[in-house]
């Protein structure tokens, strides 16, 4: 059940009639743009501009402020949020350097992403005027065909060559920062001997331990010392000495 | 009195305790002045040997004029037993008071066992006799041995070519030596060590055994001739070097030296050819006695009477 609904109802239950027009609701939010996950960001303003608010729109309608980051819009601009409210305008590069700014590469852009782009940014500007503004930008930052295969093999090129480099300059590193890995075939040529000592040590031992076979063999009898002993001493200890 | 009914044989390995006390615990045996066999049976085969020389090394086997002489000598026992009977009545009380005599007591915790051991010390006493005088004419000629249930060592040297013997007349007498004839102990050991052969002559393991009561005369030979008793004691253990062995049953009068592996006493006491037998009569007959019956194999041997000297009273 959503917010209106629930509104709806306790409208009804007042006897109040209300009704609640999502497309009024959309109509107030200004300006809106879709990340790069799909989700859709609106602003009260005309434009994600500085300062502006930026929120986004659940299930309910509730108006929920973006949380502070970086976010990534689709086309690959960043927009910047902090407390609620755009720090970093999607239009501006996250680098606000303008060194690096100057070099920014040559993007395609074609008069269906302009004319988009102005009816989703600035809805009263007009359809005539916005079609003609895209067509003067499409012509201004279209490239040339040429460049652009050429870039594209420039592109592959250098994949193809950070691929091969990559597993070189790894192979550099590991041999440079882990030592000499033992040399497999060694350690086997190790293991073979050692089992071949095992199995020559094993084949010269008996299968089993045969069958066990208990010998009567009678009983160790000490010599005592009798040399010492009178006649009953001797007779006493020769009898204890066999009636063990 | 206590329940001393008994009725047992035991034959073999079981007897040997019964058996073994009667023969083993002789004196000679006990004190190791014979070599003893234990496990004869019926006949031992006894080497020695002689001769022998050694010669220059050549090419040529050559056996040399006195060669060596392997021979042999046959040690063999007599079927003896023991029949004795005793009055339960004394001797069942002995037990009794034995026993009373507390933990200590060395007394066997069976009348069998007390009985056994009762007939065991008067058989000991006739085995050593025997062993040295069993059928020995203590006068050479027309005396009377005193045992006769087997040979004894002096018998079978009596009885062999006493190569190495010297015949004496008159008893043993512990007279100071003085015309060479006399009957003086201490003459007689002088004609002793005269008679003996050179393979024995000097050797440390040569024995000189005599009775208990020659060495007494020998004893006080040697006390009234250094006039000190004290001293005697300790100087009547060796004559000239050799050691005084003195058995029990040795023979009066007579002198013998030896070594100890040339004379030999054999039995069959560790063999399961024995027997020992304790009976009472009191249910069988209604005598109040026990008999105790043994069954055992013994005799002696010397090994080679050239290698012994003796002298002996004839008359």
């Amino acid at each position: 059940m959503t917010l209106s609904d629930r509104i709806n109802d306790l409208f009804q239950k007042f006897n109040v009639s209300l009704k609640v027009s999502e497309s009024d609701v959309a109509k107030e939010t200004l300006a809106e743009l879709t990340l790069d996950n799909g989700t859709v960001i609106y602003t009260d303003a005309e434009a994600f501009s500085v300062g502006a608010d930026a929120y986004i729109i659940n299930e309910e309608g509730e108006r929920i402020p973006l949380p502070d980051g970086d976010y990534t819009i689709e086309g690959g601009s960043i927009i910047g949020i902090t407390d609620g409210k755009v720090s970093t305008s999607p239009a501006a590069p996250a680098d606000t350097d303008l060194e690096t700014n100057t070099n920014m590469e040559k993007v395609e852009m074609n008069e269906e992403q302009v004319l988009s782009m102005l009816n989703e940014r600035f809805p009263d500007l007009g359809a005539e005027v916005a079609s003609a503004i895209a067509a003067a930008v499409a012509e201004i930052y279209a490239q040339p065909e040429e460049e652009v295969v050429a870039e594209k093999d420039k592109e592959e090129e250098m994949y193809a060559e950070d691929k091969v480099q990559e597993p070189v300059a790894e192979a550099e590193e590991m041999s440079a920062e882990e030592p000499a890995q033992p040399d497999p075939i060694a350690e086997v040529m190790e293991q073979l001997k050692a089992v071949s000592a095992e199995l020559t040590e094993l084949k010269a031992q008996a299968a089993s331990d045969g069958v066990q076979r208990q010998v009567a063999t009678p009983a160790k009898v000490e010599p005592v010392d009798m040399s010492k002993l009178n006649l009953n001493e001797r007779v006493e200890a020769l009898f204890n000495q066999f009636n063990k | 009195m206590a329940n001393a009914t008994v009725n047992t044989t035991y034959v073999g390995q079981l007897a040997t305790p019964f058996v073994a006390p009667a023969i083993l615990s002789a004196d000679s045996i006990a004190n190791g002045y014979v070599s003893v066999l234990e496990n004869v049976r019926h006949e031992a085969v006894l080497k020695k040997f002689s001769g022998g020389t050694i010669a220059d090394r050549s090419c040529t086997f050559t056996t040399p004029a006195t060669g060596m002489v392997l021979g042999d000598v046959t040690l063999t026992t007599k079927q003896l037993q023991v029949n004795e009977q005793i009055c339960n009545k004394d001797l069942a009380q002995d037990w009794a008071a034995a026993q009373m005599r507390g933990a200590d007591a060395s007394a066997p915790n069976a009348y069998a066992n007390f009985i056994s051991q009762y007939v065991s010390r008067i058989v000991a006493k006739d085995v050593e006799l025997n062993m040295w005088q069993g059928n020995y004419d203590p006068l050479g000629a027309g005396g009377t041995p005193s045992v006769t249930s087997f040979n004894g060592l002096m018998n079978l040297y009596a009885a062999s070519s006493e190569t190495n013997n010297t015949d004496v007349a008159g008893a043993f007498t512990a007279l100071s030596p003085s015309s060479g004839t006399d009957t003086g102990i201490a003459t007689h050991l002088i004609q002793l060590i005269a008679n003996m052969p050179s393979d024995i002559e000097g050797d440390p393991d040569t024995k000189i055994f005599m009775s208990r009561k020659t060495f007494s005369l020998y004893y006080r030979y040697l006390a009234s001739d250094n006039n000190n008793p004290v001293l005697a004691q300790e100087v009547a253990k060796f004559y000239l070097g050799y050691e005084v062995i003195v058995p029990a049953g040795f023979p009066d009068d007579c002198l013998l030296a030896t070594k100890i592996d040339n004379i030999y006493f054999g039995t069959n006491v560790l063999t399961d050819m024995i027997e020992a037998r304790i009976l009472d009569l009191t249910a069988v007959t209604g005598d109040a006695v026990t008999r105790v019956a043994m069954m055992f194999d013994a005799g002696c041997q010397i090994v080679d009477e050239a290698s012994a000297a003796a002298v002996q009273r004839t008359s």
